[in-house]
């Protein structure tokens, strides 16, 4: 009952405008940032529920327009967009029905809630940065590749081809694992590298094969990565790719099973395409 | 008169170069605010395609709105195999679990066809009729579209207009465009049972291929 009292709150807020437009008082501005400190509090104590709750009383008393609260209102975004993912990667406690009639935990309601607070942090965030919000641009950044991540999750190629294609810097295996580099997006870099091999696998099979590559070590770590996906990119790297990768020092063929060349340890990463014959 | 000129020439350039240094750095700082794009509402999943739609006018289908009448709401989905693919598919609305995840997180389960029930025969006669059946899935060339209907249990709970969804009533009211809205189901694909995940596309028409 309290996850839904929570999650009604928190949603009640994002619908936006409530509090003001219905003439109850409005907390001063000191009051939620004491709120959101709060919030934060919980989170780190993993207490999801009651970050949850805070920043739903922050989204509920700000406006997206208002300068002077954007800041705390797009924090208060991203807080409860980060409890939603780690929710849906660790311990998801939102349900959803089943074909048992059971209900269950449900990790993509979690994702839905997710990008529903991420959307709400991008409308202010011109805003917040203009009121002295911090690190923003990282921040939409973040939003971006958790919510490519999703949509390469679901299987949804159009939309994350859609978004790829407005994202060229990750084009390049070695600047997207720079981007993919921070401790956020440790669950989610495999889908990460799914999509990018997804969306590159046509034109250009040498990039694609390093996608392939990386999305295969981060596997382990992805939460419904399963052995099945694995097997899928080993199969394109050993048979289906036109192109066949050796490595660079001794000229073995890789071995999509192995992390490095057995002979050298050259990474699989680094190995080099040429025309399969 | 050259020092004049000069005098000219740096009292213009001094504020283009402030203004051109301000644009260099409102560029550093400009922010990537647009949306993540929409749900994909056509998927392919390995051999399987699938296609997902909510009519706006599905009173032209049903003869009533079924949100009101029947508290469902009806999304056609269109199911098919991609041309070429190898590999035999199945569904069975009894085992697909059908559910409908709202942007908030809310999940809406599916109701079989039989318990979908309005005041009206004919409307119940369509409902059935139009509902999606247990089968192979055929060639996507041949595949036409069947409901699936979302329960939006009692009136009051949740309310659709036109393509928007709304939980909730005064002040703790959120509404959700349809379009933001994730489907759910379970097939068979060569013996195994697989998850596929469709966006909704939400638009006039009638269903295609009944």
């Amino acid at each position: 009952m309290r996850t839904l009292l929570v999650y009604l709150a928190l949603f009640s807020a994002a619908a936006g405008a409530v509090g003001c437009a219905a003439g109850r008082p409005v907390p001063t501005r000191e009051i939620l940032a004491g709120e959101l400190a709060q919030a934060r509090e919980a989170q780190q104590r993993d207490d999801a529920q009651r970050a949850l709750e805070l920043a739903s009383g922050v989204l509920s008393n700000t406006r997206a327009a208002d300068t002077d609260s954007a800041a705390l209102r797009f924090e208060a975004a991203m807080l409860a967009a980060r409890v939603h993912l780690r929710a849906a990667s660790e311990t998801p406690f939102l349900r959803e029905p089943r074909a048992s009639g059971v209900p269950g935990p449900s990790a993509v309601a979690h994702s839905m809630a997710a990008a529903r607070c991420f959307e709400l942090a991008r409308r202010c965030a011109s805003a917040a940065q203009r009121g002295g919000a911090n690190a923003v641009a990282a921040e939409l950044e973040l939003a971006n590749y958790a919510e490519l991540a999703f949509h390469s999750q679901l299987g949804l190629g159009a939309s994350c081809n859609a978004f790829l294609q407005r994202a060229p810097g990750l084009a390049n295996a070695k600047s997207a694992a720079e981007r993919f580099a921070r401790p956020e997006l440790a669950r989610q870099r495999a889908w990460l590298y799914l999509a990018l091999f997804e969306h590159v696998r046509n034109r250009d099979e040498l990039e694609a094969y390093r996608f392939a590559v990386l999305a295969i070590e981060e596997s382990s770590a992805a939460r419904g990565f399963d052995v099945r996906r694995v097997a899928r990119l080993e199969r394109w790297i050993a048979s289906e790719a036109t192109l066949e990768f050796h490595c660079p020092k001794c000229d073995l063929l890789v071995a999509p099973g192995l992390r490095a060349c057995p002979n050298d340890r050259t990474p699989n990463a680094e190995f080099v395409g040429r025309k399969r014959l | 008169m050259n020092h004049s000129r000069l005098a000219l020439l740096v009292l213009c350039a001094a504020p283009l170069a402030a203004c051109s240094a301000t644009a260099a750095t409102n560029a550093s700082q400009a922010l990537d605010t647009r949306p993540f794009p929409r749900l994909a509402a056509q998927v392919a999943d390995g051999p399987v395609l699938v296609e997902a739609r909510y009519y706006l006018d599905h009173k032209r289908t049903f003869g009533a709105e079924l949100p009101r009448e029947a508290r469902v709401l009806p999304v056609a989905l269109k199911l098919g195999l991609a041309p070429g693919a190898a590999g035999s598919a199945r569904i069975d609305p009894d085992q697909a679990g059908a559910r409908l995840y709202l942007p908030d997180g809310t999940v809406l389960a599916s109701k079989f066809q039989a318990a979908v029930w309005t005041e009206f025969k004919s409307v119940n006669d369509l409902v059935a009729a139009n509902a999606l059946q247990s089968r192979v899935l055929p060639p996507w060339s041949a595949a036409g579209e069947s409901f699936v209907y979302f329960v939006l249990g009692e009136a009051g709970e949740v309310f659709v207009r036109r393509g928007e969804l709304t939980l909730g009533a005064g002040e703790d009211a959120r509404s959700f465009a349809l379009a933001d809205a994730l489907i759910a189901f379970e097939l068979e694909l060569d013996g195994q049972v697989r998850t596929l995940f469709v966006g909704l596309e939400v638009g006039n028409g009638a269903p295609r291929g009944n």
